[in-house]
């Protein structure tokens, strides 16, 4: 069996045999809450790009909506004639922050790749995520020098093993030895851009 | 004709040409699904196999669906593409067993079971079909930044519509009393957001940047397929109780055509053309072509055939 698909099993065995706090998500693919901030809903029935809240929206249209937060090129064409969206200014555009990887860490190790941000995020707003982030601002404030340079080192340690597994990662990838289940090693694949390699061009 | 004939990425546009694509597609598919199901759920394979067949069927389709959405973006189509394309058939064929072949409860009890996988991440696996399943899925959330907002309101959007449909079928006695186009209007909605959000979800797992001008055909291609697929699925359907749109109309033949018909239109008149386009509109063709043969083919059947359809 491939090594990641046995952690994927393996996390849902904790969940099984109640080895964890099932109340702490892993992953929540929900985006309900979110959505509701965006300035537009995009209309995939008819076509049409509104601002949230927008009545020109038909109510058969309401289980076809998209939030949209950057509509990207060509939107103009498809603006809603009624609400008349505009870009606001990009200091209001909420993007998905990514400065939860530390939390993340905590939780879960490299499996489920950007589920660890989310993960983190999800942590720290938890009432215990409050009350570890309090008790080591407490614990930080109390150590002495020597101390804090025990710390400081440790915590290099866990960035240095993380970046070791990510090039192990990065170099089994490469050489065609990955299992195929981790997130692909470069920017370009990541974002569905043809391979450099034309053999792999089906 | 061997694959090499094929341009790289691209599609011939002749319907024998189509039939090689297929045909080439089916085997990779076959090796990409093949191991995941001898490892996870071998019973799936046991002889005659039929079901691993109608899984691999519907994931060629998803590939030749995908694929047609890569080239509309504008990309080539690779091995990566393909993969996924595969792992989302397979999810997707998995997905609607647990709601449409083991009975009313076990749709409800999946979709319980399944709300918590999109809101906590947790899923008990109870049995070989559901590891098969999850282990598809956590390959496929892998594949992708799955937390991108985009694909996270197709999934849970997907859902809900799973959920109204499951819903829906427990009232449909209660609708027929009240008002007969209430329920066809409800069947129909979703219907098209079913697999509306199921195309939005595969082309954005393809490619993530797909630009918004087309979205609204790509979704409504989506959803010509599902209704496509309906009226093959018609008798079996029946037979089952499973109410659908295209089974409750009055003249279906008639009115999947008008469907397909502006459905067509609108693909033409809102995706530029590209070697995308020209693919997804030859697969809605021979696909509504085969699923009327198929609707022919199945009513003398008594709808609890278990055939494999292309």
């Amino acid at each position: 069996m491939e090594l990641g698909d046995l952690a994927a099993i393996g996390l849902q065995e904790l969940f099984r045999l109640r080895a964890i706090d099932i109340e702490q998500p892993l992953l929540r693919i929900d985006y309900r809450a979110e959505a509701a901030e965006a300035p537009f809903h995009f209309d995939m029935v008819g076509g049409k790009l509104h601002r949230t809240g927008c009545r020109a929206i038909p109510r058969t249209s309401l289980p076809a909506l998209y939030a949209v937060w950057e509509p990207g090129d060509g939107w103009p064409t498809l603006a809603c004639p009624q609400c008349r969206p505009v870009l606001p200014e990009a200091a209001d555009m909420k993007g998905d922050s990514s400065f939860d990887l530390l939390y993340g860490l905590l939780s879960v190790v490299d499996q489920f790749g950007s589920v660890l941000t989310e993960r983190g995020r999800e942590y720290r707003s938890s009432t215990r995520g409050r009350q570890l982030s309090k008790q080591l601002t407490q614990l930080l404030g109390a150590l002495d020098q020597p101390q804090r340079e025990v710390l400081s080192a440790a915590l290099n340690s866990l960035d240095g093993m993380v970046k070791a597994i990510r090039q192990v990662n990065e170099t089994l990838e490469k050489n065609g030895n990955g299992n195929g289940n981790g997130r692909p090693s470069s920017p370009p694949a990541t974002n569905g851009q043809p391979p450099a390699d034309p053999s792999q061009k089906v | 004709m061997n694959r090499r004939t094929i341009p790289p990425g691209g599609v011939p546009a002749a319907p024998d040409r189509i039939d090689v694509l297929i045909r080439s597609h089916r085997r990779r598919v076959d090796r990409s699904l093949k191991p995941l199901v001898l490892a996870h759920y071998p019973g799936m394979m046991a002889p005659p196999g039929l079901e691993y067949a109608k899984m691999i069927e519907l994931s060629t389709k998803m590939v030749m669906v995908g694929r047609a959405c890569v080239l509309i973006g504008g990309q080539i189509f690779n091995r990566r593409h393909l993969r996924t394309a595969a792992l989302y058939g397979a999810c997707c064929f998995l997905g609607d067993s647990f709601l449409d072949d083991f009975g009313e409860d076990a749709a409800h009890e999946y979709i319980q079971r399944y709300e918590l996988l999109l809101t906590k991440g947790w899923f008990e696996l109870r049995n070989d079909r559901e590891r098969l399943f999850y282990v598809i899925l956590a390959r496929l959330f892998a594949e992708r930044d799955i937390l991108n907002p985009l694909l996270r309101q197709a999934i849970f959007g997907l859902f809900l519509t799973q959920k109204r449909d499951v819903e829906l079928r427990a009232t449909t006695a209660a609708l027929e009393g009240a008002s007969r186009r209430t329920l066809l209007r409800r069947l129909r909605e979703c219907a098209r957001d079913r697999s509306g959000h199921a195309i939005t979800l595969l082309a954005h797992l393809l490619n993530p940047h797909l630009p918004l001008p087309c979205a609204a055909a790509i979704y409504t291609a989506g959803s010509l397929i599902m209704h496509i697929d309906d009226h093959g699925d018609c008798h079996s359907d029946r037979y089952y109780r499973r109410a659908t749109f295209m089974n409750q109309v009055r003249d279906p033949v008639r009115t999947l055509g008008g469907i397909y018909r502006r459905g067509v239109e609108q693909i033409r008149r809102e995706l530029p053309p590209s070697l995308g386009r020209d693919l997804m509109l030859a697969f809605l063709h021979r696909y509504h072509q085969t699923r009327l043969r198929k609707h022919r083919l199945e009513r003398g059947r008594g709808g609890t055939s278990w055939r494999v359809y292309e």
